[in-house]
Formats: structure tokens, sequence, C-alpha cells
């Protein structure tokens, strides 16, 4: 059960407790929490819109769509190349990126576009060879059911699953793609709302499919697990990018609309709260009541230190 | 010829002991077993099935493919709420690869399945109705997508396609399958 603090509550309450204990609070992981928040920098979200880059069909132009990519790199970087963006995020020519998409098409359809995925590897080919770049999934037939066709080989982009992948690291409990195969991380999200105790799967939820099937049900109910998941070191330290395919996505569930959007950022927490705020927009435009923030988000931010949900600590670019 | 009866007897009471183990918790009788000929029966023509049908129970009664949570993750919390015992999951195609998914819910009782009906958290707000059988269902159209909810007895149908151009064959398969599920 999700427990409801709306971001209103969660600043008066924060912002109230620092006035009153002052530096008093200093041990509590909580206040440590807030008061790093308080004082980090702020977390760059770009949030890339482009009306033509997808029709109410569903079919993108993968010109626009490859555009606002590398358009939303550079803003977010501050560079004035795709290269050398992604050389400020921290790729080196023999890093492998492991990127992890959802396929899971339950009601609508909302796997990453094909155009958003051959812009991301031709935009990241401009640093590493197509070979060290693996999409990756829970099973390599969810990757099939996705619209991936399957490659192990040794020529071009990789995409396979879990279950072919030498198992999962003991310690980490996370697949051997993410802690032994990459070297970094890419963050493939769709934009989906799912309401109920997970209000939204996105950048956290996505990486429930990076552990062994008979952890993934500990996320129910367990937003702590869903933010403990994402501190894991390999997750943690190798994330380069977070990227939400916001080209269509759901405002409830099972109820789609084009937002026509890319959202990108470093930080987790910040990107999935930007990422909210989108569908928070539409449920208002709708007159559907606003989403929560999520408590997996307040512990990520919090208790793990993985970024910012405070929204004066959140920077949002808008590229139009 | 004894020691060979024998011997059949064995090697099938230990498969048998195998199968109880490797699924400690399925129980296959909560759905009909009758559901996947009648899957096939209803097919529309130039229709057929992509994949073996799929089974997801509860955790106290886990079918052949897992959980609803194996399934439809954080998704499936809903449907437990409302009484959910198991699902069956299949993807019909046809020549175009056009895709059609089927779910069939078995929501425990009829009471239980109009009230999983009835929320929005199943079937959201934006839906037409139609006739399906003797039944209203909801009609759902997002382009490029269409999809049905309907339900009968004690079960909640989805029937989807991602090709709205789809909508004949796909109303054909919905009233076909009311009809014949019992």
């Amino acid at each position: 059960m999700s427990k409801k603090i709306s971001r209103r509550d969660f600043l008066k309450t924060g912002t109230g407790t620092i006035a009153a204990l002052g530096t008093a609070a200093t041990s509590f992981s909580l206040f440590d929490g807030i008061l790093n928040a308080q004082t980090s920098p702020r977390s760059t979200v770009v949030i890339a819109h482009d009306p033509q880059a997808i029709d109410n069909r569903n079919q993108c132009n993968a010109d626009i769509v490859s555009r606002m990519l590398n358009r939303s790199l550079m803003a977010l970087t501050t560079q004035t190349t795709p290269a050398q963006a992604w050389t400020t995020l921290g790729l080196s020519p023999n890093d492998v990126v492991a990127i992890k998409v959802n396929c899971n098409t339950w009601t609508v359809k909302l796997t990453p576009h094909n155009e958003l995925v051959n812009a991301l590897c031709q935009s990241l080919g401009l640093v590493i060879p197509l070979n060290n770049i693996i999409f990756y999934e829970r099973t390599t037939s969810d990757l099939i059911s996705g619209g991936f066709t399957s490659n192990r080989g040794k020529t071009g982009v990789r995409y396979f699953g879990n279950d072919q992948a030498n198992g999962y690291d003991e310690k980490q409990r996370l697949t051997r793609i993410v802690t032994d195969l990459a070297t970094k991380i890419i963050n493939l999200a769709s934009l989906k709302c799912i309401e109920g105790d997970l209000v939204a799967s996105l950048f956290f939820k996505n990486h429930i499919g990076t552990l062994p099937d008979e952890d993934m049900p500990k996320c129910h109910g367990n937003p702590d697990f869903l933010a403990e998941v994402n501190s894991r070191p390999a997750i943690a330290q190798k994330t380069l990018l977070n990227l939400c395919d916001a080209l269509r996505g759901t405002y409830r569930r099972g109820v789609p609309w084009y937002p026509a959007a890319l959202v990108m950022g470093k930080d987790p927490v910040a990107s999935e709260y930007a990422a909210f705020e989108l569908i928070n927009k539409k449920r208002q435009q709708e007159k559907i009541a606003p989403l929560e923030v999520p408590e997996h988000l307040l512990l990520a931010q919090n208790k793990y230190k993985l970024g910012n949900c405070t929204p004066s600590r959140i920077q949002i670019l808008e590229l139009k | 010829m004894k020691v060979k009866m024998m011997r059949v007897l064995m090697i099938v009471c230990l498969l048998s002991i195998l199968t109880l183990f490797t699924h400690p918790n399925q129980n296959k009788e909560i759905l009909d077993p009758n559901l996947n000929n009648i899957i096939f029966d209803a097919l529309p023509p130039g229709l057929e099935m992509s994949r073996p049908i799929e089974y997801y129970g509860t955790y106290e009664k886990v079918q052949k493919n897992g959980t609803i949570y194996d399934y439809i993750n954080g998704g499936g919390e809903v449907y437990i709420k409302h009484g959910f015992q198991a699902v069956i999951h299949t993807v019909i195609k046809d020549k175009y690869k056009n895709r059609f998914t089927l779910d069939i819910f078995h929501m425990g009782t009829p009471a239980q399945t109009q009230a999983a009906f009835n929320d929005t958290a199943i079937c959201p707000g934006k839906f037409s109705t139609i006739l399906i059988g003797t039944s209203t269902a909801k009609l759902y159209h997002f382009e490029p997508d269409l999809f049905i909810y309907f339900i009968k007895g004690p079960y909640l149908v989805y029937l989807a396609s991602d090709n709205d151009k789809l909508r004949e064959p796909l109303l054909q398969f919905a009233t076909q399958l009311y009809q014949s599920i019992n």
C-alpha cells in the first residue's frame, strides 16, 4: 500500500521540520535526507516536445525523434555535439552500455518506439561500437514480444534477456548483464501510469526486470525495496542516463495519449518526478486527481540519496 | 510382463511426484478446462494462435506460468482486490502480423466479476457500449488500439487489437467467445 504524501505535504513537513530543528537534526536518516536534498546541487531534467514527432496512429518521424534526442543530450550537458554530450555524461570508447527497456505490453503497447531505439544507437555509435550496446529485458522472449530481434552475435547491437546472460550476481541480486557485462547503463523507460500501489511504471520500476524472477514480487507494497534496488552499486554507479520514451504514454491505467515528448536526466529521482509531472499535467486537463508523489521517490531522495524530488531542487529545461 | 508393468507404474508415480514439486501450488481446476478449445473454436477465419496459451494464478494458487504479477506486474493488484483467481492469456495473429491479445480472468463469482467490470481502474471511463450476445460490452478506441471488455458468469474477458482497422474480426471473435463460454 502506497503512503499518500502529496508534494505540498512533503514540502510543508520537510521545510517545517528543518526550520524547527535546525542543526539538531543530524543523525536521523529522514532529516539527513531532507537536509541533503536541500543542500545538494539542483538536478537538471530535459523535456523535449515536438508534436510532429508522432502522429495519432503511433507512427513516429525518425528524423524528428533523432533530432529531439540529440538536442536533449546537448542541452542536458551544455555541449555542442552529441558525441561531446555522451563524453560529458561519462561514456568512453571502450564502454559496454546495457539499456534496460520495458516490454510489458499489457493493454496499450508502450514498448520504446523503434525510431527512438535506432536514434539512441546511432547517437551512442558516435562514441562506442554498436556491438557494445546491449538492450535487455527479463527474458529474450519479452524483447521479441516488444518487437525487437534477438541478437547475441559479434556484430551489430545486441538484444537478449537475463535468461541468456549467465544468471544473476549473488551479492547484488542483479542480472550479470549489469554487474559483469556492462560498464554503463541507460535506463530507457516508457511513460506508463498504472495507478495502484506503484502509481506509475517509470525508471525505478523498470529495474524490477533486472532482478531474479523470485525477487520481482518484493516490489509490491514495498516502496523501500523499489528504492533500494536502484541504489545497488551496479545500477547507481553505472547509470549514465535516464531516458523516458514519452512519445506515447498513459495518463491513467490503460488510457493512452500522445505527449510527443522525451524526458531525460542524469538524476533518476528528478527524472521520474518530471515524468510524473507530465502525466499530472494531462490528468489536470482531463480533470482527474493528480498522482501523489510515490513513497519510493521520497525514500530514494531521503534515505538512499539517489537524487532530488523536491521541486525547488529540480531544474526543468523544456525544449520545443 | 508383470515387472515391465510395475516399472511403468513406478515411472508414472515418480513423474506425478516430480510435477507436484515443480508447481507446488498449481491448480488448473479453477479455469474451465474447455476454455482452450473454446478459444480455438471461436477464432475467426484467418486468425491463429501465435503462441501457446499461458496460465497465471495467485500466490496461493500458482498456475503453469506463475502468478498474475508475472504477467501484468503491479497492474495485478486491482484484480486481486476483486477476488481474482486465475487468468489465461494468449496472443493471436493474422497473416499480416496484426496482433490480438486475449485475456480471460476468472474473478471467483459473477458478483466479483461485475464489480471488476465496474471498476474504472480495470475498465477505464472513456468507452462506448456495444452488444456482445446479450451482454453489454465496453469498447475502447485509442488510436490505433481497439479493445473490448465483457463479462460472462465468473469471467471477465479482455480482447484487444493494436490495429483498429480490425474492428470486424475483433467483434466477431468477441461474440463467438461470449456465446461459447459457459
